[in-house]
């Protein structure tokens, strides 16, 4: 076990050291990227501050939690955007046959191949997204909560994992349906439902996108989790369950990568 | 060479690029249409999960309000002015119907260089195929609101109002095809473009008006979208078409939109003169 996670991070060390390489020849890219991703957040913080001009809350959020669900939304979608960059390329990739030297095996599937393209621009939009996280929390008073010493690492962590098993189960329809562009369509199509508190939703809908789809991992749950909205016993709950529900996406992803052949285009 | 002669060989040149156009139209819509699945799902569904969600963010806030209206708009009109927000953007001009950018980066616009005819006529056709593509998708989706839920099936105000609101989103779409292509273009310039790319979807989507009407966004940026074309293409066709805005309004967009037509093809005739002097066929 020990050696298994030393051999991943040495090879996620290969990763970072190729990633801050490639950038460094497109540096007018790195910009642009870091300006993109900033244009992001400025319109979702836009959005939800407009909104709150017409109301005190939103689905039981007030501005300040709302804040924080921000917060968490930007640190998740940094940390995909730093680590998770290939998932995009998946479609084709799968069509043009890349995925050979996945298959062999050296790790993990999903490591090898989803973690492999480190961006070094997404290490500043962490830092930004972390900036904006902290102040809402301070803003809100999370940070003073007894719990959150536990709770905000909690959150954190589970932020990420959603983020992973989101990624990687939005492409396993693209093994079934080649060239359909699904990984891609998913990650927009549900992308809009991350991007809000889900207690917008129906109680019955809310819980088929927390419990069933790890929707609620990469924002919402974090949120809720680091605002002590949930007790302790919950919130190592849901951390529990979002956990068990990655390693089945994890290995459905592998059962379905059996699909694949290097001529499938 | 005597005028008539000239005038016949500009009007053959026009009618060969009319002819070239609908041929590349259909065979992009043989070509998006080929992978069923992700074409069906696609076209239907593209924009509607952002109009649900946008609704039950404008659903939460109704509940628990004392006041049953925020800005014009009380739930009943919000629901449709978001409804018709999702259908004009499915016809707005999508970031990834062209790939000029990537062609750009692989040298492989050689072969358009020496052509008889304009490269901008494939795009075009493109631009045509998306169009004709997201009209049925809207009309279906349509027909199936108003046959399904009646009660939030939105209504034109009369078929004036929606022939121009119409118009409106068309040529809005149309300003969002040029503006991607110019963006598309600088491949001749930059590194990498599809981070602008995303931007400016960014950018236009806040301001068109999709996610939050903007008549009740703060005046200031009420007043400074009002001269950019995605306001006119989405939240402006919708307040003509609901008859919120006068016809004097509706042709003041036009004429905005008209003017960033005109101002993006010129830019993007520029970059593509300059682009293509710096072009050496082996990729940028």
């Amino acid at each position: 076990m020990f050696h298994a996670l030393r051999h991943h991070v040495a090879i996620a060390r290969q990763f970072v050291r190729i990633g801050i390489i490639r950038k460094s020849q497109f540096r007018v890219e790195f910009l642009s990227q870091i300006v993109m991703d900033m244009i992001w957040y400025l319109f979702h913080i836009l959005t939800f501050e407009i909104l709150f001009l017409h109301t005190e809350t939103i689905a039981g959020w007030s501005a300040p939690e709302a804040r924080v669900f921000l917060g968490f939304l930007f640190v998740s979608d940094a940390f995909s955007m730093m680590w998770l960059g290939q998932a995009w390329h998946f479609g084709n990739d799968l069509k043009d046959g890349n995925l050979d030297p996945v298959r062999v095996r050296p790790a993990a599937g999903v490591f090898l191949y989803f973690f492999q393209r480190f961006s070094l621009e997404a290490c500043f939009n962490m830092v930004i997204a972390a900036g904006y996280l902290g102040f809402a929390l301070v803003k809100a008073g999370a940070v003073v909560l007894p719990e959150s010493m536990v709770a905000l690492p909690l959150a954190l962590l589970l932020s990420f994992w959603g983020r992973v098993v989101l990624t990687v189960l939005y492409s396993i329809w693209e093994l079934y349906f080649i060239s359909s562009d699904l990984s891609q369509f998913s990650y927009d199509f549900f992308g809009a439902v991350v991007d809000r508190p889900l207690d917008i939703w129906p109680s019955r809908l809310r819980r088929l996108l927390i419990l069933a789809l790890p929707i609620g991992a990469a924002a919402h749950l974090p949120a809720v989790i680091a605002l002590g909205r949930c007790s302790l016993l919950e919130a190592l709950f849901h951390s529990g369950w979002t956990f068990v529900l990655g390693v089945l996406v994890f290995k459905s992803w592998n059962a379905s990568f059996r699909r694949y052949e290097s001529a499938l285009g | 060479m005597t005028t008539s002669r000239l005038t016949s060989t500009a009007f053959g040149g026009l009618c060969r690029n009319l002819r070239l156009l609908l041929k590349v139209s259909e065979y992009e819509l043989r070509k998006a249409s080929v992978f069923r699945t992700g074409f069906l799902v696609k076209e239907l569904l593209r924009g509607t999960t952002r109009a649900a969600v946008a609704i039950f963010v404008f659903r939460a806030i109704f509940q628990l309000r004392e006041r049953s209206t925020i800005g014009p708009y009380d739930f009943a009109a919000i629901v449709q002015y978001l409804i018709l927000a999702a259908l004009a953007q499915k016809l707005c001009f999508d970031r990834r119907g062209i790939d000029l950018a990537d062609q750009i980066f692989q040298g492989r616009i050689t072969k358009y260089l020496v052509m008889p005819f304009s490269l901008f006529v494939l795009p075009l056709g493109r631009f045509v195929q998306f169009q004709a593509t997201q009209l049925v998708a809207a009309s279906v989706l349509y027909g199936a609101l108003a046959l399904f839920l009646p009660q939030w099936c939105p209504v034109p105000a009369s078929l004036s109002a929606a022939l121009l609101a119409l118009t409106l989103v068309l040529l809005g779409s149309f300003c969002y095809f040029l503006m991607y292509l110019v963006v598309q273009t600088l491949a001749f310039f930059l590194d990498v473009v599809w981070s602008l790319l995303v931007m400016a979807a960014f950018i236009t989507h806040f301001m068109a008006g999709v996610s939050i009407p903007i008549s009740i966004m703060p005046p200031a940026l009420q007043e400074t979208f009002r001269m950019t074309f995605p306001y006119w293409s989405v939240f402006g066709a919708i307040e003509v078409g609901c008859g919120r805005f006068s016809m004097a309004e509706a042709l003041h967009g036009v004429l905005v939109l008209l003017c960033w037509a005109l101002a993006t093809f010129f830019l993007y005739r520029f970059l593509w003169r300059r682009g293509v002097a710096r072009y050496t066929g082996s990729g940028m």
